[in-house]
């Protein structure tokens, strides 16, 4: 038995012995962890960097009350990227797994073609997901655009589905039965939460007053772009997504209305990517050996 | 002679696109030794997710030293009066580099010009190839490309490895800034991470070792026996899909072939779904026993060599498993929702923004298929309740999940049998989207009304495709309604009304209704030139016109078999018809009345009374084969007519009072043209046959 929190401690032991930073999830609700800032913005632009860390991803459409085995309304993602990405890191990635004890000539491992696209983003990757034994329990994306801005050099990013991988370790089919430590299991800690947030999103949210936030957190962003501040900025934009995905869900959308809607999340996601490239003085740009 | 191998090592490319981009690599750097004058004498293709190139048999190691003639400029300006060369002489020899004493009269393109030969030394084979293959590896097309690391280079995935070796030595190149070298890759954590290639001829073996099979033919051989091995083991078979084995082989570098268990609780799935679940979540095949029932077996393609413990197959079994689950739910709650209240959601998919939702479709499909219902010999109440309910399933749970959108119409015609629809309604559902020949009339009704309520509607807000745009899938919308033309209104009943096709697109589409008839003219060519008509002979049925595509394909059929028996017959006729043709074209279109026909007997010479009588010989009969559809006698009949038809051109000139002076040369030429227009009229109810290019004359 390999339990979650013991996994995580792998993973982060692993590619900090790789020369990542080990940094800790964002506290704002979103649905990739590609939308932490430790990601989002630092790909941007020309300075090295490398970093990992475990993100609680939310996406409200897939809740399920609790009942379905393998999908919930929040998941645990491990993100690992690096600037510019190194030439053996599909060696790195196979490392790793065998880390986490996957003997890997015991099983089938295929990078099948899969593309990203985060539209909310202006952001798009090449890669693969990676199959074992035909579960998906990677995703590994070459950046090559982020707020509407081509980049260079190329980040690479290695996207863990904690929980995937935790069942498929544990040869088990059901997230509820994940052992988060020896005592308790993912479906002690988690699945009150997922019943009460499904709830939440496709019942009970007022829409009236999740499209009056969206406006505002929307002109907020908009405000503090002004100002330069493009933290905060990136912020808001970051819960005007969130609220974008609490209205779909609710079914408050139309068809014709949600490109609209990715279209203003996206100029925002854009601005904050276009004032952290032209930021006065370059960022802090801890120097990461990569290892 | 040397042999060479390209190996280019990159990290995994798409499955769909390392067999083009092999391929594309291979012609280029061909083409480039070729243009050279190096051409190689055999070629193997290497093409595996992680790595594209080939090998080249017997290449000449160098050029041939030969000689060549450098042309300067005309000898107007090369030479002055006097005949001595010119200012402009002495500079063409000083930028040449040679001596003004060695320059000779030389032909140009356009005359006398001053020049002079010289030896050129031939290149070697490495330093062409050292040149030819990083251009050529920048000219593929890339149908979607991606930077790496720095960011200079762009490429499908990143080139990790270059392998350039001329027998056994390395030939001094670099691929996006890869320096080749002789050390390849083996397969990815079961095979070495160096593997040095001592030679060419050692390459293929040498992998194989590594467990790469770096050819794709013998991993594609390697899947199919291993397949139908298992599958005969199991006591079943394995459909044929060349389209998932085609996947499979560029997914892995070294494929076995796996037999996994379906829980059997599974089997009373629709084995549609059964097959489509597995398929498109986890590329397996289904083993089918006998009446394609589906068994509880699936086989997996892996890329592993061996499954030693066993984890490979229960990983598979886990996620078939909730994957089966999934698409269980679906279907039983699906199953409960009676497809007519479908209709209402409906209305909330949209088709076009321009053509409101799937219920207008609906709607309207409900409408053309009463109406085409007769033309199949369908009943009408039957085809329309198909055609209304033939989109609902777009709203079924199943159809909406993205692994199961292919099982569109399927999916609809199941929930119509377990709601109790009539069979011939749920047939017709189920295939609507492409009916196989055999088919029910009322599945060919809705499907016919289906695909030309898409053309028709597309056309109308000027979406026609151009070039390669095609964002509506009209061109197989189009194929598969010519399809249903063509070949399977034969289905159509004795006295069935049959219309003409032209008429009933005008009718459906109005005023743009042109335009349409003739793209799926185009696709009716397509498709019969597919088929291996000459496009001559699929031109000629064309060119009368596009009314009834079924009674088009009996007389291009009949026109491509007797044209085989009397090729020369047809080439002569072809000759002569382009001369009617010509003639015919410059008088006005109802210039010419039976009435103007003289009696028999008025025929001047030989030559135009043998035609007339040739014809009057063989015009009834003719006729009458044409009536009943006999195509093929008809022409059979009518190709006897050829020799008369050359005899009369030869000796008879038809236009004999062109100004119309003599009303006694006027009538007889007005006969004439009336005796050939009834010769042309009767081949033309086949072909016209003008549009026959000769294949000997």
């Amino acid at each position: 038995m390999l339990t979650m929190q013991a996994l995580i401690e792998k993973m982060k032991h692993f590619w900090a012995g790789e020369g990542c930073l080990i940094a800790e999830p964002y506290d704002l609700e979103k649905g990739a962890g590609t939308m932490n800032p430790e990601t989002f913005l630092r790909v941007l632009g020309p300075d090295p960097y490398a970093s990992a860390y475990v993100e609680p991803c939310r996406r409200p459409r897939d809740g399920r009350y609790g009942e379905n085995p393998q999908r919930v309304e929040k998941h645990h993602q491990f993100q690992v990227i690096i600037k510019p990405s190194p030439d053996d890191i599909q060696e790195r990635y196979l490392a790793s797994l065998q880390s986490f004890g996957i003997t890997l000539k015991e099983h089938d491992l295929k990078f099948e073609e899969d593309n990203w696209e985060a539209p909310t983003l202006g952001a798009w990757g090449v890669g693969w997901q990676v199959m074992l034994d035909g579960t998906e329990i990677t995703q590994f994306t070459y950046f090559q655009q982020a707020g509407g801005l081509d980049l260079r050099p190329i980040t690479v990013e290695i996207t863990y589905g904690i929980e995937r991988l935790c069942m498929f370790l544990n040869g088990i089919g059901n997230i509820y039965e994940i052992p988060w430590n020896e005592r308790f299991t993912y479906g002690d800690m988690r699945r009150e939460a997922e019943r009460q947030f499904s709830a939440y999103d496709f019942e009970a949210a007022r829409t009236d007053l999740a499209s009056r936030w969206f406006d505002e957190y929307e002109s907020e962003s908009k405000r503090l772009l002004d100002l330069g501040l493009y933290l905060p900025a990136y912020d808001f934009c970051l819960k005007a997504s969130h609220t974008f995905n609490i209205l779909d869900a609710r079914g408050a959308i139309s068809v014709a209305a949600r490109a609209d809607y990715i279209k203003r999340v996206r100029r925002l996601a854009c601005g904050a990517a276009e004032a952290y490239v032209k930021r006065s003085e370059p960022a802090q740009a801890e120097e990461v050996s990569r290892g | 002679m040397a042999d060479f191998l390209l190996e280019i090592g990159t990290e995994e490319i798409p499955s769909g696109m390392v067999r083009g981009l092999a391929e594309d690599l291979l012609d280029r750097v061909t083409g480039g030794l070729k243009a050279a004058g190096l051409a190689p004498s055999g070629k193997a293709l290497i093409a595996a997710p992680r790595r594209i190139g080939f090998v080249l048999d017997g290449l000449p190691t160098r050029q041939e030293d030969r000689r060549e003639t450098v042309v300067g400029p005309a000898l107007s300006i090369a030479r002055d009066a006097a005949g001595a060369w010119t200012k402009a002489a002495e500079g063409f020899a000083r930028k040449q580099n040679v001596d003004l004493t060695a320059c000779i009269e030389v032909q140009g393109p356009k005359g006398m010009c001053i020049g002079f030969e010289r030896d050129v030394k031939g290149r070697t084979l490495a330093h062409i190839l050292a040149e030819a293959v990083p251009a050529a590896v920048d000219a593929i097309y890339l149908p979607k490309a991606m930077k790496w690391g720095a960011g200079e280079y762009l490429f499908v995935r990143p080139v990790r490895w270059v392998v350039a070796l001329l027998d056994g030595e390395v030939v001094p190149l670099a691929v996006k800034g890869v320096t080749a070298g002789r050390a390849s890759r083996g397969r990815r954590i079961f095979g070495s991470e160096h593997v040095e290639i001592p030679a060419v001829k050692d390459y293929f073996p040498l992998l194989e070792r590594e467990f790469v099979v770096a050819d794709p033919e013998k991993r594609s051989r390697g899947i199919r026996a291993e397949l139908a091995e298992q599958a005969a083991a199991l006591g079943g078979r394995v459909p044929s899909d060349p389209e998932l084995v085609e996947k499979l082989v560029y997914l892995c570098e070294g494929p076995r072939v796996l037999t996994g268990g379906i829980d059997p609780e599974f089997l009373s799935l629709p084995s549609e779904i059964l097959v489509a679940c597995l398929r498109e979540h986890q590329s397996f095949f289904v083993v089918l026993g006998g009446q394609g029932c589906a068994l509880p077996y699936f086989l997996a393609v892996m890329d592993a060599p061996a499954d030693p413990k066993g984890l490979v197959r229960r990983g598979l079994e886990n996620v078939s498993r909730s994957r089966l689950s999934d698409a269980r739910f679906f279907y039983e709650h699906d199953k409960a929702v009676p497809l007519e209240r479908r209709l209402e959601e409906l209305k909330g998919i949209v088709y076009h923004p321009k053509l409101g939702t799937y219920f207008d479709k609906a709607v309207r499909l409900e409408a053309h298929a009463r109406e085409l219902a007769p033309y199949f010999g369908a009943a009408p109440a039957k085809a329309a309740r198909a055609a209304k309910l033939c989109k609902c399933d777009l709203a079924s749970l199943l159809v909406q999940e993205k692994e199961f959108t292919g099982l569109q119409g399927v999916a609809g015609g199941l929930y119509a049998e377990a709601q109790g629809e009539d069979p011939d309604v749920a047939e017709a559902i189920k295939v609507h989207y492409d009916p196989k020949p055999g088919a029910g009339p009322v599945a060919m009704t809705v499907s016919l009304a289906d695909k030309l309520d898409t053309l028709v509607e597309f056309f109308r807000i000027g979406q026609a495709p151009t070039g390669s745009k095609d964002p509506f899938a009209l061109r197989r919308a189009a194929s598969g309604a010519v399809a249903i033309l063509s070949d399977r209104f034969q289905a159509v009943r004795p006295g069935a009304r049959r219309e003409d096709l032209a008429d009933l697109i005008g009718r459906w589409a109005g005023q743009g209704s042109e335009p349409l008839i003739q793209f799926l003219g185009e696709r009716a060519r397509h498709k019969w030139e597919g088929e291996g008509f000459a496009y001559d002979e699929v031109n000629a049925v064309l060119a009368t016109g596009l009314h009834d595509l079924a009674d088009s394909h009996a007389r291009l059929q009949a026109l491509h078999g007797v044209r085989n028996e009397a090729a020369e017959d047809f080439d002569h006729l072809s000759v002569a018809f382009k001369r009617v043709r010509n003639i015919l074209k410059g008088l006005p279109e109802h210039g010419l009345y039976p009435s103007k026909f003289l009696p028999e007997g008025h025929q001047e010479g030989d030559a135009e009374r043998a035609l007339y009588q040739a014809y009057s010989a063989v015009a009834e009969e003719a006729s009458r084969a044409l009536d009943a559809g006999d195509y093929e006698s008809a022409l059979r009949r009518l190709s006897t007519l050829r020799p008369s038809v050359d005899r009369f051109f030869d000796d008879v000139l038809v236009m004999c009072d062109p100004e119309g002076k003599d009303p006694g040369k006027t009538a007889l030429q007005n006969n004439r043209l009336a005796l050939l227009q009834r010769v042309v009229g009767l081949f033309n109810r086949v072909a016209d046959l003008s549009e026959i290019v000769p294949r000997e004359i």
